[in-house]
């Protein structure tokens, strides 16, 4: 099985690649082309990642699969190679499952946007980084894979370049994860540099035998860059600003690639990540204020989109929780990874179709806007039900492998971040319980003030906007189907180990989750719209819209200190060391003149001087010699 | 063999004539002239203490002849330029500042 496996792997990365650059070709000429590409290769790219799966689990589990040959490098070694594992192939699974949905709903979406083949290519380009960093064996073409996400974050967040505020967003997502990834190529590198290669297992086997404070170093590197690509604390600002991106953008972003990646690499890197424990505590403390920082951001939240954002933050955050507490194998996270992929992928879908429909992703605008419409009303429901971790949706059983995982760790793993782990991750479960109740009230709120909406039906039009088409629906539909039944994976052979779920831990969640939901549900009967975050009143909701001012401190500890270093640069260029090259052509210029001036124009003179002068070195000449 | 006082006697005339035409006149070409006779000058000299060392090279009657040579290339680049300067300024008059 391994020739399949090593197929499949290879065109699981080059189908999106070569889409995106048909995309790109055919966007000027063909609308309809570049749409029929798209959506073509999402679902082919779908099939090729199950048939990796089936191969994979066949035993053709591989770590040697060539690319384009190894890079000439002297001693360092760079194979460039792929693999395909378990890992690889679920995780590959699901990021061409939601590309798929997210490219069968864009079409509709962005029906009415002359970009649309341009937006289409760069969702497949997006896809194909994702899958590229998914399937590396070596730490190059993580690299190679995770840059081209960046770039492909900012084409998509700023894909409606008319809005200065889609522009900002872009540029903020570019800048803060640029920034994060400073550390991350210096890790690479402190990784790459012991074993002489960037061959991602000769990589591991190196370093776990030399636990030390230079892989220590490495790995808190590493954690810089991925809590940059994931939106960790503290550089978690960008992820709600890149709500200006149109919605299925986000929901890629959110559900599958971007976020998910650096859950990834830290997941693909976990011995590593095991042999150091301060890497881990790091990643522990950095996730455990991340995931309830934002989940009370959520809560506040006056955009519901901008709600998914923060919620999206929190549940990265658990993911790498898990990843940073569980005492042997890295499957919890990559669990609610997964999980986290199918029911935020359809949330956010959802809410886009919504928004078509009433016309703006605020509370104010979506309060009431389930009503009318109960296909939708079910989606948002199952997706809301699952992030909130209601059983047996599928973010319930992911949720509680993580938490399961995290009490194990307080027993035989890092005790310390352990605890603060499950501390934070109870909270968490109290806190987006409550944030999701929020969410279903508004949508679901009976409004007084408005006419029940003119179009009854979820598929029709919507501020003239054209009626949803089937791929869009299906998309949607499809991705509702596996968030119900996305927890029986756990019981496949497709995760590896899991380890279980505590009933103690199960049930206090559980009753979290319930007082949670009464308590919101009470807080919520006296309101306007249904929105129990009006209690906060305006000025807090402002505060908390802003992510308590963390992009005013960017720009105060960060934008402002590095302008003022350049305009300082800037002016020691120009004033001090390009004043003296000018001080040469000026001073040149002024004795010319005053030579010029000094000249009488009459050469008879001056060759009497010649003369003399001759005379002088012949008479010097004589009298020497 | 006459006397080496007669030569070069002559070369002192020839020089001083061409040093003060180069400096005293105002015409370009009496200028040029007055430079040719330096020149000549020079090839006399060359040649009088050619013959009276004895060099199995000959090379003060060769650089003589290089001189010649040379001084014929300078000459008609010499008129090229007074002859662009005439049709320039209408006149060759060297006192006259140039614009």
């Amino acid at each position: 099985m391994t020739g399949l496996t090593t197929t499949t792997a290879r065109l699981v990365v080059l189908l999106p690649a070569l889409a995106a650059l048909a995309g790109l070709l055919l966007a000027r000429r063909s609308r309809a082309g570049s749409g029929v590409v798209a959506i073509g290769a999402a679902p082919a790219g779908v099939v090729l990642a199950v048939l990796q799966l089936v191969a994979v689990h066949s035993g053709g589990a591989t770590a040697t699969i060539g690319t384009i040959g190894p890079l000439p490098l002297g001693e360092l070694a760079v194979p460039l190679h792929l693999l395909a594992d378990p890992l690889s192939a679920v995780v590959a699974l699901a990021v061409t499952v939601v590309g798929a949905a997210v490219q069968g709903f864009a079409r509709w979406y962005l029906a009415e946007d002359e970009r649309y083949p341009v937006f289409a290519a760069s969702v497949s380009l997006f896809l194909a980084g994702m899958l590229l960093t998914v399937q590396s064996a070596d730490l190059v073409l993580t690299l190679v894979g995770w840059e081209v996400m960046g770039w492909c974050s900012y084409l998509l967040i700023g894909h409606d370049s008319r809005r200065a505020s889609a522009r900002r967003a872009a540029f903020k997502a570019f800048l803060v994860t640029r920034a994060a990834d400073l550390a991350l190529v210096l890790g690479l590198v402190i990784l790459a540099a012991g074993p002489r290669t960037t061959a991602i297992p000769r990589v591991i086997a190196h370093w776990q035998g030399n636990h030390g404070a230079l892989l220590t170093a490495a790995l808190v590197c590493l954690l810089s860059g991925i809590a940059g690509k994931s939106a960790q604390f503290p550089f978690q600002d960008w992820l709600p600003d890149a709500m200006e991106g149109p919605t299925p953008a986000s929901a890629l972003i959110h559900a599958a690639t971007m976020v998910a990646a650096g859950t990834y690499v830290v997941a693909r890197l976990f011995p590593l990540f095991l042999a150091s424990d301060t890497a881990r505590l790091v990643l522990a403390v950095v996730t455990a204020v991340a995931m309830v920082g934002s989940a009370v951001l959520a809560f506040g939240q006056s955009d519901l989109k901008r709600l998914l954002a923060w919620s999206t933050v929190s549940q990265v955050a658990i993911m790498l929780s898990g990843l940073a507490v569980a005492p042997a194998s890295p499957w919890p996270g990559i669990t609610h990874l997964l999980a986290h992929a199918m029911f935020k992928a359809l949330l956010f879908l959802a809410i886009g179709w919504l928004s078509v429909l009433t016309g703006g992703t605020t509370a104010v605008a979506m309060s009431g806007g389930l009503r009318a419409h109960p296909m939708l009303r079910a989606l948002v429901g199952v997706g809301l039900l699952a992030l909130a971790g209601v059983p047996p949706l599928v973010g319930f059983v992911s949720k509680e492998l993580v938490i399961g995982a995290a009490e194990e760790g307080t027993r035989h793993g890092p005790v310390l971040g352990a605890w603060l782990v499950l501390v934070a991750l109870l909270l968490t479960v109290l806190l987006t319980a409550a944030y999701c109740t929020r969410a279903w009230l508004v949508l679901n709120h009976e409004r007084a003030d408005l006419a029940p909406p003119a179009v009854p039906e979820a598929g029709a039009a919507g501020h003239g906007h054209a009626p949803i088409d089937t791929p869009a629906t299906l998309s949607v539909q499809s991705l509702g189907v596996l968030t119900v039944l996305g927890g029986i994976l756990v019981l496949t052979p497709l995760v590896g180990d899991v380890g279980g779920i505590g009933w103690f831990t199960a049930v206090l969640s559980l009753l979290l989750v319930a007082g949670a939901f009464l308590g919101v549900r009470r807080g919520a009967t006296a309101t306007t719209s249904g929105d129990v975050a009006e209690r906060l009143g305006p000025g807090r909701t402002a505060q908390l819209d802003s992510g308590l001012g963390v992009d005013t401190l960017y720009v105060r500890a960060v934008a402002r200190p590095v302008t003022w270093l350049a305009h300082v640069v800037v002016r020691a260029d120009r004033d001090v060391i390009d004043a003296y090259v000018r001080g040469t052509a000026v001073a040149t210029r002024w004795a010319g003149l005053g030579a010029e001036r000094a000249h009488t124009r009459k050469p008879s003179a001056y060759l009497v001087w010649v003369l003399l002068g001759m005379l002088a070195v012949a008479v010097a000449g004589v009298g020497l010699w | 063999m006459i006397h080496l006082a007669l030569p070069l006697t002559l070369v002192a005339i020839l020089a001083g004539a061409g040093a003060y035409g180069v400096i005293a006149r105002r015409n370009a070409v009496l200028v040029l002239i007055g430079v040719e006779l330096i020149l000549n000058a020079a090839n006399l000299l060359l040649v009088t203490m050619g013959s009276v060392t004895a060099d199995p090279l000959r090379s003060g009657h060769v650089l003589a002849l290089f001189v010649i040579t040379i001084a014929a290339a300078e000459v008609g680049v010499a008129l090229a330029v007074i002859l662009a300067l005439f049709r320039d300024r209408g006149h060759v008059d060297l006192s006259e500042p140039g614009t």
